[in-house]
């Protein structure tokens, strides 16, 4: 598949093992543009992984993915100018200030510095631009980091439990470019642990047990608190 | 344009480099400090006789730059792991290679100062008398920090990322080094005591190749040795 | 499978450590060769010591880090690193020495003792040429074991 497919992720069978653990055994999925999908499973499911093998960060040990018709693996640059990743640390540099961060990203993502104040007064942090970093709290980075993904002008974002460390406005700005991102045709995959905050985002939930996609819930049932029957399937003898 | 975005990222990461550790305090202040100590404790250790001080000045200077220079190099590497911000910085779209040439930049830019001031010190420490031939003494250090730095930087990368760092990073560098120690400490004896130009001439091409040839291989190398 | 890069590294390197465990030997049978004194700082005899040095470096490097693709890449490039300075390493250390003593080389020793050197310099060439062989068809074995041991473990895809 080389060229611009229509997919926005196109999953095929991805496995991953780091020494002799398999966290990923045999993943396929796929998200349209348009679409908010949801990811969860119990700690150790492989969600994270595999939102890292998607980023481009792990390679994957079998299967392929591709992002918008470019191969993880083989176009991995490709791939980079279109995503937008989350991760669980902000990564920023505690002893640059929030504007320093963002102009470090702007200038390594080759665009210009014009309205990187701006982009801090979106998500609320206007007020410390030149503050160091390392007096933010988790939330303020989380915010920053939100900030720096938006520069890259993503079609796709990948997000590892994006609410985490987030207030009620936080979690507002949060859901507020998940829906810019959507409404401009593009998707997001979010990695969450529990549905709550993204309460009317999600088109669909998808199940990760021990590496593998085990259930999907779509519609309004998609943005219910975890079902009775989405629990039975985390126990052994549950299946569907 | 590939060239002109690859130099600006070079320049780019430089600058973030160098700016992260001038602001963190800890870092290059207790580098020079440390190689300062260390030079002060060869003076114990070889002297107090001035002759014997001088002919071991050039082996002590290099040796405490070394040492010191050791913990400049993971640091270059801690920066980005503690926040966890080298996902972010692997994510940018563009030549890996640059990550690793603007770092070298920075670092060629810390490990020479500190040079500069054991150097100052350490002709002070060990009765040194300024030589006519400086200049090419001057060329001879910049030739050698060049090559402590390039291997330093580059086996850093893989060191910072390991459960042993402070140990491993010595146990890879250290003789890998040898022919940059033996070619600088070698020629700066001999343009120190005045004699012989051949055969400082003779070490500084030997310099001159292992740098070409290093921070050739380690650019190439550095996008298979960053990755996860 | 996306591993044959890696798959190629491994055996590779388990080679070069069988290279350096020679290098050992030959530092210890060198000490065979040396009349008086148990150290002296002779051009080959310090250079194989700074290689030895340096495979040190190498296995430490193997020893602490998990992850079988990233060492398989590490080990490669410090591995290539270690080669490439190996005339680089000899060179230094021998114009090191010319400044104070000639160096033993066949021409300034006994010519009794010449034919005798040449033929364990060959017999010991061969030999090594052998086990390196061997490890690195046992390395490629072990190797193919465990991809079938992963593809079971991945097994109903």
């Amino acid at each position: 598949m080389n060229a611009e497919s229509s997919l926005a992720i196109d999953a095929q069978g991805i496995a991953r093992r780091f020494g002799a653990r398999w966290y990923l055994r045999g993943v396929s999925l796929q998200v349209r543009p348009g679409e908010v999908v949801g990811l969860a499973g119990a700690n150790g499911s492989g969600k994270t992984t595999f939102l890292r093998v998607l980023a481009t960060l792990l390679k994957p040990n079998a299967g392929a993915a591709w992002v918008y018709g470019h191969d993880v693996t083989r176009a991995a640059d490709d791939v980079r100018r279109h995503v937008g990743f989350l991760a669980h640390t902000a990564g920023l540099y505690e002893d640059l200030t929030a504007l320093e961060n963002l102009r470090f990203a702007a200038e390594m993502l080759g665009r210009s510095p014009d309205g990187l104040e701006a982009s801090l007064d979106r998500v609320g942090l206007a007020h410390v631009a030149a503050n160091r970093v390392r007096g933010f709290s988790a939330g303020m980075q989380r915010r920053l980091a939100l900030a720096r993904l938006m520069l890259v002008r993503p079609r796709l974002l990948l997000l590892d439990e994006p609410y985490a460390n987030l207030d009620a406005a936080g979690i507002d700005i949060m859901n507020a470019v998940i829906a810019e991102v959507r409404n401009a045709g593009g998707a997001a995959l979010l990695v969450l642990h529990e549905l709550a905050p993204a309460a009317g985002m999600l088109d669909r939930v998808l199940t990760l047990i021990d590496g593998r996609i085990a259930a999907e819930e779509h519609g309004p049932a998609a943005n219910a608190p975890p079902a009775a029957s989405t629990l039975a399937l985390a126990s052994p003898a549950g299946a569907r | 344009m590939a060239w002109r975005e690859d130099l600006r990222r070079v320049r780019v990461i430089a600058w973030k480099d160098i700016t992260t550790e001038r602001r963190s305090k800890a870092g290059f202040n207790s580098v020079v400090a440390l190689a300062v100590t260390i030079l002060v404790l060869f003076g114990f250790a070889l002297g107090p006789e001035a002759q014997a001080l001088r002919d071991a000045a050039a082996g002590a200077m290099w040796l405490a730059a070394l040492f010191a220079g050791v913990l400049a190099f993971n640091r270059s590497f801690q920066v980005e792991l503690e926040s966890g911000a080298i996902e972010p910085l692997l994510l940018y779209p563009g030549s890996r290679w640059t990550i690793l040439a603007g770092k070298l930049l920075a670092n060629a830019l810390f490990v020479g100062l500190m040079l500069a001031i054991v150097v100052i010190v350490g002709v002070t420490l060990f009765q040194v008398a300024i030589p006519k031939a400086w200049p090419s003494l001057l060329g001879l250090f910049a030739l050698g920090a060049v090559g402590l730095v390039v291997l330093g930087t580059f086996y850093a990368a893989m060191s910072s990322r390991t459960r042993a760092r402070e140990v491993l990073l010595p146990l890879l560098l250290f003789p890998m080094l040898v022919p940059v120690l033996l070619a600088a400490i070698s020629g700066s004896k001999a343009l120190l005591t005045g004699d012989l130009m051949h055969e400082a001439g003779a070490w500084i091409r030997l310099l001159i190749a292992y740098d070409i040839i290093f921070v050739a291989a380690t650019l190439l190398a550095f996008e298979h040795v960053i990755e996860a | 499978m996306n591993e044959t890069a890696a798959t190629m590294n491994v055996p590779r390197s388990r080679a070069w450590s069988l290279f350096g465990v020679f290098a050992f030997v030959a530092l210890i049978a060198a000490q065979a060769y040396a009349v008086l004194t148990w150290w002296v700082w002779e051009a080959r005899l310090t250079s194989t010591l700074v290689l030895f040095m340096i495979f040190v470096g190498y296995l430490a490097l193997r020893s602490f880090v998990d992850d079988p693709q990233q060492r398989a890449q590490w080990s490669a490039a410090v591995g290539a690193f270690g080669a490439i300075n190996v005339p680089i390493v000899y060179m230094s250390v021998r114009w090191w020495r010319t400044i104070h003593q000639i160096q033993s080389s066949p021409s300034t020793m006994d010519s009794a003792y010449v034919l005798g050197l040449r033929t364990n310099a060959i017999a010991f060439l061969l030999i090594m040429i052998y086990f390196i062989r061997r490890r690195y068809e046992l390395a490629r074995l072990r190797r193919a074991t465990e991809l079938i041991a992963d593809a079971a473990a991945l097994g109903g895809m």
